[in-house]
């Protein structure tokens, strides 16, 4: 057994790792690499899936990549001096120290908790089985879900065994990951101590069920953590002057923007998150003028291609994309809304309720949001931007609700909870962006 | 002491520029862990319990105890069996089928509606039982009444619908019918019936025909069903009852039990594999006695 568990360091952290150094010339960090490598396996196994290429095929290729990659990685290293700038305080090395204990954990967790809950094994692990048999797409089941979740699975389970448990330990390593680069990029601008606390905090406080069992959900919220980071780093660096920052900026905007349309690849309501996220970074870029107009107009139609990936090649191969969402949601689901006016307090006391069980949460946000509108004039518009993006995306959950056409309690007591903490890593975000900024302020007075 | 204790978290956490000292962040991080020992203490009994059953048990040993209640064991004994590969049984629960052929590392594609597995069922799932009441739908425009219910479990065959009409309300024979539609768009319906109210009759049971498709209700969730009646005038129901057979296994033939356990098989399948000498599917059935 554990000689099999050393069989997933390969494709999980070896393989993807290779990839992101070997192929971008990206100003990213190496655990950023990493994470840009797997999901741009699991994109091109998807696109490879969807366009009916042969599996056998599919995965010489990559492993003709992998090669690839290593050979330019050892290449780099002879030609080329590197130097190693990893800078460890005693607080990142107890971070650090305790992701490895979780991501430790959370293996002995799934090797001991084979998979069982109904979406995870009837849907997801069932496209993962269907897509590590590499079975025709006609043959997928629950085809109108899309597939990237389930791509990498099947991915890992290819290249260590057929075990489910195996392949599952990519959830939590992303939303590690995610807590990872949110220390990163605030490393700079909060106390170390304070940073670490708080992401022990938070790592805790969002670790739920959802995280390792299977479901997508919780890997939107990574995804969707991470997009903000991007965005961050993208009008932060704006104001930095330092060299090449025009290709920075723009590698920050288009690799955010991809993260971003592949979140659409996780789960259809993730294709109206991501609109909501790209929607309300555009706001704030296009008030900054940060890039032309052209430029984000183009980069725009990309990321539209790339989110609507699945149903676009859904409605190519004939499917009826109307009900993408089965019987839940029809199209016409909306000429429902004057008819189901008694479920709003039924759905109101649900978000009551959640707004209950995170109160510390969203009024430390609130508060935190409130200083900055009174400490820094310039950078509080971005607080609102995260603001708008929870409301806007809540109203969204609100008006799923609303139409749904399953029973309304039980599809709310099955899916509430799972969609409302799709978008909980912007608190994350927020509370470390505005502590930085409070902090550079502090500093900037005393100055 | 605590009083000092006190003055000194309360000066502190009150004192934005001490908040932020490393010194006092320290002592919160170590306070952090001393406050969530219990917390601590518990995750390293639980790795420590991870490490030793996956020392102990292979991955396969631990499956099949994760899914006792599912009966995988069972499930992987029998499907292993079938000579045509990729094949394997339709389960049936008490409440509503777990996919079990997905957790198995074999690849099951091909779902055999000639042999049914079922796990841990009674008696009274095999024969008719009380289904649901159906609940009345407000309508403005009272042309037909509709009414509407959910099983949520799986059913296989609705046989029986009971309407109890009001009490003090005389009806004359009077002539209905009715539907069952899938869903509430009402566009396919899944039975049609019609019906007579005999006078002095206050419950009315109508029998509905065996359609030999044994999947009348499917992992649909809470998806309502919708009874449509339409009568010449108009009639005052009281309530109305749905009865049906969870599990139908009037063209089956139980071959082998295990506990709770048993496998069916269609009898003219059944019959077939005798009749045609079939050896790779009477292989099958003499296999079938060393499963335990």
């Amino acid at each position: 057994m554990l000689i099999n568990i050393t069989f997933i360091v390969f494709p999980l952290f070896i393989y993807p790792l290779l990839i992101g150094i070997g192929i971008f010339h990206l100003p990213f960090s190496i655990p950023f690499k990493w994470f840009l490598g797997l999901i741009m396996i699991g994109f091109y196994i998807n696109l490879s899936f969807i366009l009916g290429i042969n599996q056998n095929l599919t995965y010489e290729i990559l492993d003709f990549i992998f090669i690839l990659c290593f050979s330019v990685i050892l290449l780099k290293l002879a030609l080329f001096k590197f130097k190693i700038n990893i800078k460890f305080n005693p607080s990142k090395v107890v971070y650090i120290i305790f992701i490895f204990c979780l991501l430790l954990y959370s293996l002995f967790n799934i090797i001991v908790n084979p998979i069982f809950g109904w979406d995870a094994v009837t849907i997801w692990y069932a496209k993962t089985k269907s897509i590590y048999f590499w079975n025709s797409i006609y043959n997928l089941p629950f085809v109108n879900y899309p597939n990237l979740g389930p791509t990498l699975w099947s991915y890992i389970l290819h290249y260590s065994i057929n075990q489910e448990v195996f392949g599952r330990l990519l959830f939590p390593a992303i939303y590690l990951f995610f807590f990872y680069e949110v220390f990163i990029c605030f490393e700079k601008n909060i106390n170390p101590y304070l940073l670490c606390l708080l992401s022990i905090f938070f790592i805790n406080f969002f670790y739920n069920i959802y995280v390792a069992n299977g479901y997508q959900d919780m890997l939107i919220f990574s995804f969707s953590g991470i997009s903000c980071l991007l965005f961050l780093k993208t009008i932060e660096s704006r104001n930095v002057g330092f060299g090449n920052r025009t290709f920075k900026l723009q590698c920050n905007y288009i690799t955010n923007l991809f993260i971003l349309a592949l979140i659409g690849s996780i789960k259809n309501e993730g294709i109206i998150l991501s609109l909501i996220f790209n929607l309300m970074f555009c706001i704030i870029i296009i008030h900054n003028r940060i890039f032309s107009f052209k430029f984000i107009f183009f980069t725009f139609i990309l990321y539209l291609i790339i989110l609507l990936m699945w149903p676009l090649s859904l409605k190519v191969y004939g499917f009826n994309i109307s009900n993408i969402q089965g019987n839940a949601f029809k199209f016409d689901s909306f000429y429902l809304l004057l008819d189901n006016l008694d479920r709003i307090p039924i759905i109101s006391k649900y978000f009551y309720n959640y707004f209950s069980n995170q109160i510390y949460i969203i009024l430390i946000s609130l508060f935190l949001t409130i200083s900055m509108i009174f400490t820094n004039k310039n950078k509080w518009k971005v607080n609102l931007i995260f603001w708008a993006i929870f409301f806007l995306h809540s109203f969204f959950i609100f008006i799923v609700f609303y139409v749904t056409r399953e029973d309304l309690l039980w599809h709310m007591d099955t899916a509430f909870s799972r969609l409302m903490c799709q978008h909980e890593s912007l608190f994350v975000i927020l509370i470390f962006y505005s502590l930085s900024n409070f902090k550079a302020k502090i500093t900037k007075l005393k100055v | 002491m605590f009083n000092k204790i006190k003055i000194y978290f309360l000066l502190n956490y009150f004192n934005p520029q001490k908040l932020l000292k490393s010194s006092f962040l320290i002592i919160n991080l170590i306070l952090l862990l001393f406050l969530n020992l219990n917390y601590v203490r518990d995750k390293i009994i639980s790795i420590k319990s991870d490490i030793y059953l996956i020392k102990l048990k292979s991955l396969e040993e631990i499956k099949k105890e994760k899914y006792k209640e599912l009966g995988y064991d069972y499930f992987e004994k029998i499907a292993s069996l079938i000579p045509e590969k990729g094949m394997y049984p339709t389960t049936r629960y008490k409440d509503y089928t777990k996919n079990v052929h997905l957790l198995s590392n074999q690849i099951y594609s091909q779902e055999s509606s000639k042999l049914i597995i079922g796990f841990n069922l009674s008696e009274s799932d095999l024969s008719e039982s009380f289904i649901a009441y159906a609940k009345e739908e407000k309508l403005e425009k009272r042309d037909f009444s509709l009414w509407s219910f959910k099983t949520i479990n799986d059913i296989d065959q609705i046989t029986k619908i009971k309407i109890i009409l009001n009490k003090n309300i005389q009806y004359k024979d009077k002539y209905c019918n009715g539907k069952i539609w899938k869903n509430r768009e009402m566009s396919t319906h899944i039975y049609e019936f019609d019906f007579d109210i005999p006078s002095l009759k206050q419950e009315i049971s109508i029998y509905l025909p065996n359609n030999n498709n044994n999947k009348f209700s499917f992992g649909r969730g809470s998806v309502d069903f919708i009874i449509q009646i339409n009568c010449i005038s108009s009639l005052s129901i009281n309530s109305i009852e749905i009865y049906g057979l969870k599990v139908n296994l009037s063209n089956f033939r139980i071959i082998h039990n295990y506990n709770m356990n048993f496998l069916a098989i269609d009898k003219e399948f059944y019959k077939s594999i005798l009749r045609d000498n079939n050896n790779e599917w009477k292989g099958f059935l003499y296999n079938l006695k060393n499963v335990n």
